[in-house]
């Protein structure tokens, strides 16, 4: 189900919000939010729900096991048996197309048969995001940083709650815990604010900015041979913009759907265009993601602790997984790999002072340098990455004015939005009648234009 | 996040403002869309219908067709404009257009039913023009096979529900709002015009198009590239060829032959670029399940087949297409030219 489709606003949250305010006993309402969240899954496809059971099934077990013994080997022995179900979850239903069609790839190029069945795998949506959230919980209890979840039932909650179930933010489980052991009785009309002001910035993002960007980037990314320097570009822009509104405005609904329940969910974007170097970029990019990949990846790996070298080599392993994490194409790992090499000449031009004083410089160099790094992300092969690149560096010529003034504005308007207006963070909310009614006509537009609106960008990871 | 006010009271005003405003403009809109019904789709008819709805016009148009038709073309938006006179000439039968827009086979079978049974008619030949995405395994049928609501009792299953939230949803949306303002429009600037035109013979008239045409204005660059953009979200759920919608085609066959009725399929022609543009959304696979399922049928029923999917299959030029899937007339001739000259005169 999707955020913006009227069976989610008309149907799906109004009743799920009336069964967890009303109910009062807690179990019944955790258990109203789990079935509520299961719904909110199965609706795409329900034959993925027990998969997500099992998982969640196998890491409470595993975590309860974990806080239950003081043993190190058996700790570890079950931190490694849920890191592992997690792990192959991923590879099987993620990788193995992947895998698969690499192996055969290369056993066709020298000359031997495919030696790999290809099955026809369906992703499970938002695989990527749940098993996150998992391994964090064991990860988490392991190392003594929370306790394990109170039941079954809560943990089950807490993996499914349909807010973040899909697309994220990645909720850890010490973010959740407290707000779990001291459920709210009673939606505060403040608490009832945010949520409107988030979920309605977040959709209207989605709907009124993104989506009218999508048509156009998409029938350019699906041009064979891109023509001109100009269109190149606008399009890269265009969809820098479109990723950055959906995925932000996903995870602003998210925000405000969480205010809705009375809880609260961490900041995943922070002015990402705005930010001047790469390493700050990623402070403000997908920021569960990143400081995720930092917990659980780079500072066990060494962080930058230990030499230079081994700094570069952790940050290029890092993003390398961050990039694989995306998806199961060697574009996403070649642009994981792009964003750790920014990092590691990031890293050594500010050691030696190679840093230019202009903000507006380094705001434009950066934002350049990931605007590149999208095309690789949004291609769907190294070939159509390439053209694209030599069209936009002038290898097919200038080429003609684009021939939608309409886009050109709407590229320049949320450009304006990314580049110098305050996140939805940062505004100040005021308890003003005028925003009242400017939410509420925001809130209209994007119900009229919801029956043209397409699925979440970052629901395919 | 800064809060103004952290004090609970001064946000209570702002939570009921927001709601009764949305619940005001929500109700204002729905109201709007469903007395204006711009194109006939809920039972209240008091402004005059901007859009009328294929099925309804072509049962009324069927009904009093005079003579009664001997041939009927079934099909999509696609065929609406294939001219039964042009039918006429090739196969000196009196023909009747019945294709209807997003027209699938259970259109075609509920249309032939209703043609045989509740109007008598016994056409000798029955022209099919099928789409790939007619097949769609996914898409449940449209709502306008309500309108009007004797064609439905002729439906396998009745998805009512679903019609039902589809025609309420229906009613908060931009275009549902916008045809209703032009309707509005419209009637205060004294047009009573529909938009588009429907000869008694079942053919239909894009005037605006046309217009494009004789003045030279047609751009077809935008509109393949409002097609790709519009039929590639379709393709994505479009995983495999309907067994149901198969069974649908089979079972008006199947009619037609109880009623000793000659039918013949045609799959229309698609732009060579949204074919391009498609095929990362698995257009290719889809076109090949649905023509090897039609051989298939064909060959079992004896159904002459016609693939003319692309223009080259029947010598036409692409410069006739009027956007990524419609096309004028001159593709009709050369279609009917490969489909009648030996069978013209078997069928008399």
């Amino acid at each position: 189900m999707l955020f913006n489709s009227y069976v989610f606003l008309f149907a799906f949250l109004p009743v799920t919000l009336a069964g967890w305010w009303l109910v009062r006993r807690s179990e019944v309402r955790f258990a109203w939010l789990t079935i509520a969240s299961y719904v909110f899954y199965g609706w795409w496809n329900w034959r993925f729900l027990p998969l997500m059971i099992a998982s969640t099934t196998v890491d409470y077990i595993a975590g309860a096991k974990i806080a239950a013994t003081e043993n190190l080997r058996t700790r570890r022995g079950w931190l490694v048996a849920s890191l592992s179900f997690n792990l192959a979850l991923l590879a099987f239903f993620k990788y193995y197309g992947l895998f698969a069609s690499t192996i055969n790839q290369a056993s066709s190029d020298f000359g031997f048969r495919a030696a790999v069945p290809v099955l026809n795998i369906i992703l499970p949506i938002g695989i990527s995001f749940y098993t996150f959230n998992s391994m964090s919980y064991t990860i988490d209890i392991y190392r003594g940083l929370v306790r394990p979840a109170k039941s079954l039932l809560h943990y089950s909650a807490f993996v499914a709650l349909f807010p973040h179930l899909i697309a994220g933010p990645i909720v850890r489980y010490s973010d959740i815990e407290t707000q779990f052991h001291a459920l709210k009785t009673k939606l505060g009309s403040q608490e009832a604010s945010l949520g409107i002001y988030f979920f309605v910035i977040g959709l209207s993002k989605k709907v009124l900015i993104a989506d009218r960007l999508a048509r156009p980037v998409n029938e350019f990314f699906a041009l064979a041979h891109p023509t001109g320097l100009v269109n190149s570009w606008l399009a890269v822009l265009g969809y820098s913009l479109q990723l950055y509104f959906d995925f932000s405005g996903y995870s602003d609904m998210a925000v405000g759907l969480a205010h809705f329940l009375g809880l609260q969910f961490p900041q995943n974007f922070n002015s990402p265009y705005q930010a001047e170097n790469i390493a700050d970029f990623w402070r403000r990019w997908h920021i569960s993601l990143s400081t995720w990949l930092r917990d659980y990846l780079f500072i066990p790996l060494g962080g930058s602790r230990l030499s230079n070298a081994r700094t570069a080599l952790n940050l290029t392993v890092t993003m390398f997984l961050g990039g694989l994490w995306h998806g199961a194409n060697w574009t996403f790992v070649v642009w994981g790999l792009y964003h750790g090499v920014l990092l590691v000449i990031h890293a050594v031009a500010r050691e030696r002072g190679w840093t230019l004083r202009s903000s507006i410089c380094n705001r434009s160099l950066t934002f350049i340098a990931i605007m590149l790094g999208w095309v690789l992300f949004r291609a769907e092969s190294f070939g159509g990455a390439t053209r694209i690149l030599a069209s936009m560096f002038g290898r097919t010529g200038l080429g003609s004015v684009p021939d939608s003034p309409l886009y050109v504005g709407w590229v320049a308007g949320a450009a304006a939005i990314a580049f110098f207006a305050p996140n939805t963070w940062q505004i100040e909310f005021k308890p003003r009648l005028i925003y009242a009614y400017s939410l509420a006509a925001l809130f209209l537009g994007s119900v009229l234009m919801l029956s043209g609106a397409s699925p979440f960008l970052y629901f395919q990871f | 996040m800064k809060l103004a006010s952290p004090v609970a009271s001064e946000w209570k005003p702002f939570v009921r403002v927001f709601l009764g405003s949305v619940f005001c403009a929500l109700t204002l809109v729905g109201a709007l869309n469903y007395v204006v019904n711009p194109d006939g789709t809920y039972r209240l008819r008091i402004v005059p219908q901007l859009l009328w709805g294929a099925r309804a016009q072509k049962l009324s148009l069927l009904s009093s067709a005079h003579p009664a038709p001997q041939a009927l073309i079934l099909g999509s938006s696609r065929v609406m404009n294939l001219a039964p006179a042009d039918l006429q000439r090739a196969t000196g039968l009196v023909a009747f257009n019945a294709g209807v827009d997003v027209g699938r086979p259970e259109d075609f079978y509920v249309l032939l039913r209703y043609a045989v049974e509740r109007l008598h008619l016994r056409p000798r030949l029955i022209v099919i023009g099928v789409d790939i995405e007619a097949f769609h395994n996914h898409e449940p049928p449209h709502y306008y096979l309500e309108q009007p609501t004797e064609l439905t009792p002729f439906l396998w299953t009745q998805p009512n529900p679903h019609w039902r939230w589809g025609k309420f949803t229906k009613l908060f949306t931009y275009d549902e709002t916008r045809t209703s303002l032009l309707a509005l429009y419209r009637i205060a600037s004294g047009h009573r015009d529909l938009i588009a035109r429907t000869d008694s013979d079942g053919l239909t008239h894009w005037d605006g198009w046309d217009r494009q045409i004789a003045s030279g204005n047609l751009e077809l660059g935008p509109s393949i590239r409002d097609t790709i953009s519009r039929f590639a979200p379709r393709y994505d759920d479009y995983t495999g060829v309907s067994a149901q919608r198969l069974e649908y085609l089979r079972a008006t066959l199947d009619i037609a032959h109880q009623i000793g009725s000659q039918a013949i399929i045609f799959v229309t022609p698609t732009h060579p670029l949204v074919e391009a543009g498609l095929q990362p959304h698995g257009y290719a696979s889809r076109k090949a399940e649905v023509l090897a399922a039609l051989q298939n049928i064909s060959e079992q029923t004896k159904t002459p087949f016609y693939d003319f999917s692309s223009p080259q299959e029947f010598g036409g030029e692409v410069s006739h297409f009027i956007d990524g899937v419609h096309h004028d007339g001159t593709f009709y001739e050369l279609m009917e030219a490969r489909m009648f000259p030996a069978r013209a005169r078997a069928i008399q």
